[in-house]
């Protein structure tokens, strides 16, 4: 057996009515570091966009990335944040320095920063008996996992966010500058897995979607995973089970044996 | 369910009418200046709220359509476009002292450049009728062209009794009858006076107004629809069942609240 990490889905599509160049959601992976992670610019922040993006490829490509099981120790998390806070200054303060906008001139002196929620999903396959998976998480960006262990009916279970009616307007979200008695503190997560089983990383629109048709018991649940960035108008058209119009990013992870790979369907019943 | 078209987007825009009263009366001493100038630095501060709300970027997103009426000795639209095009054509660009968060918990003073769009006037009587028919028709063309979005939300400044409060109250009645799927246009009346006593906010009868111009501006109010009661009061106002959007003797931090609900609250853009 050699366990691997497929992905199965990767898009992103901005709110309808905008450009692509509007969105403020990110995806990135490492395939090798086995990293995985979605962020959704909260928009009217200050350079969300820059920011969704420097925390997903920092997450995934960095070697300063510690092991996520210690991050929450000793605050490690903060330290990583406070490294993405730089490179989010930098960036933003050679856009200020070529604007010719007054408003932007302001948010910078004032210090404004941008927000944004985050996943980020790091797997462990060293031993093929425990094979684990830690994430770090803040705000309303969610990890979806499925959990086909044989002989018992697949496992859904949403991180952070349970229900549909746990979305608000105001979640948690990181800082692109550092907050004195910031009270916003991202939380870890643990969890074993094994073949076949599947990891959705979303954000706010698409969780919220997924979580209302599992409550209904909606069998268009499973189309979340054959989902691509053409079909999301017509979701967000529909009448029954309406997708938010919102930008949309979706991450759909396969755990498989590279050895014996099989293309099955996917149903969550 | 009405009012539940949000928040609004560059493809769901909502649509914002500040009315200012622009009379003579306007030139009363209030607070630290005269009723005109707080009434003007309350209006340009909240279309730079609203600015900085549709901010992405070096971009601004059309989230919002924007008019601004003053009436004086006549009815002008001071103002009128998309944010985008009035974010980027002040009148006047101010630079002014402000003291802003240094990012470690305290304050540091600092250069703002700070937008200009209305500038102070008070002149003659107060056509709040007409200025309610020119607002009539500002709202009236954005809604055949968004007729699934949030409904319009008209703020009106004012001082002082109209020149024709049956004409007024009439045309204020039309204005209130606009609508889109989403629901009926928001008028919200904000009444400035430096009277101590007798300030009211949101009421939900009219039988504790002991003032005959203040029943008037109450039943020319919306009802303020119960999905905007968190946004009420996330602006620190306090609404109960059935209040009106409606302030009366109000000082300036009441204004800037009635404000904020209009623009930037109810609509979700924070």
């Amino acid at each position: 057996m050699n366990i691997d990490i497929e992905i199965s889905q990767k898009f992103l599509c901005q709110k309808k009515g905008e450009n692509i160049g509007d969105c403020q959601d990110a995806i990135c992976c490492n395939l090798e570091k086995k990293r995985f992670a979605v962020a959704d610019g909260v928009s009217s922040s200050f350079f969300p966009a820059v920011f969704s993006r420097q925390l997903t490829e920092y997450f995934c490509n960095s070697d300063d990335v510690i092991n996520l099981e210690l991050f929450d120790q000793k605050d490690n998390w903060k330290q990583w944040l406070a490294n993405v806070q730089v490179k989010w200054i930098e960036v933003v303060e050679h856009e200020v320095k070529q604007s010719k906008k007054y408003y932007v001139r302001n948010r910078f002196k004032s210090n404004d920063h941008a927000g944004a929620t985050f996943v980020g999903l790091e797997f462990s396959v060293d031993d093929p008996d425990n094979l684990q998976w830690n994430a770090m998480i803040i705000g309303d960006s969610c990890l979806i996992h499925i959990d086909f262990t044989p002989e018992r009916k697949p496992q859904v279970k949403s991180y952070l966010l349970q229900q549909s009616t746990d979305f608000n307007y105001t979640p948690q979200y990181f800082p692109s500058r550092i907050i004195k008695d910031n009270p916003y503190k991202p939380d870890f997560i643990q969890g074993h897995f094994s073949i076949k089983d599947r990891f959705l990383l979303t954000t706010d629109a698409i969780s919220k979607w997924f979580l209302t048709a599992k409550e209904k018991d909606d069998n268009r649940l499973n189309q979340i995973f054959l989902l691509n960035s053409d079909d999301i108008d017509t979701f967000r058209e529909d009448e029954e089970l309406p997708l938010e119009n919102d930008d949309v990013a979706i991450l759909g992870l396969k755990i498989i044996d590279a050895k014996n790979k099989s293309d099955e369907e996917v149903s969550v019943e | 369910m009405a009012y539940a078209n949000l928040p609004i987007g560059t493809s769901n825009p909502g649509l914002i009418l500040i009315l200012v009263d622009q009379s003579y009366s306007m030139r009363d001493p209030y607070e630290n200046g005269q009723k005109k100038d707080v009434a003007t630095l309350a209006v340009n501060r909240a279309i730079y709220e609203v600015v900085l709300a549709c901010q992405s970027g070096e971009h601004i997103k059309d989230r919002v359509y924007l008019a601004v009426i003053g009436y004086s000795d006549e009815i002008r639209v001071l103002l009128e476009g998309k944010i985008s095009e009035i974010a980027d054509n002040p009148i006047e660009i101010k630079t002014m002292k402000k003291k802003e968060p240094d990012g470690a918990g305290g304050l540091v003073e600092m250069d703002i450049e700070m937008p200009v769009w209305l500038k102070p006037k008070a002149e003659n009587g107060t056509p709040m009728g007409e200025a309610f028919e020119a607002a009539y028709k500002v709202a009236e063309a954005w809604v055949k062209e968004n007729a699934d979005n949030f409904p319009p939300i008209v703020i009106n400044i004012t001082d002082g009794e109209p020149n024709r409060p049956d004409h007024t109250r009439d045309a204020a009645l039309r204005l209130l009858d606009i609508q889109t799927n989403d629901g009926n246009l928001l008028l919200m009346n904000a009444h400035i006076s430096n009277a101590k006593a007798g300030q009211v906010a949101l009421p939900n009868d009219e039988s504790g107004l002991y003032d005959e111009y203040a029943k008037f501006l109450f039943n020319i109010s919306s009802v303020l629809p119960e999905p905007l009661m968190v946004a009420a009061k996330s602006s620190g106002l306090i609404p109960e069942k059935d209040s009106r959007a409606f302030l009366f003797n109000a000082n300036a931090e009441m204004i800037i609240s009635l404000l904020e609900f209009g623009t930037l609250k109810t609509l979700g853009l924070r």
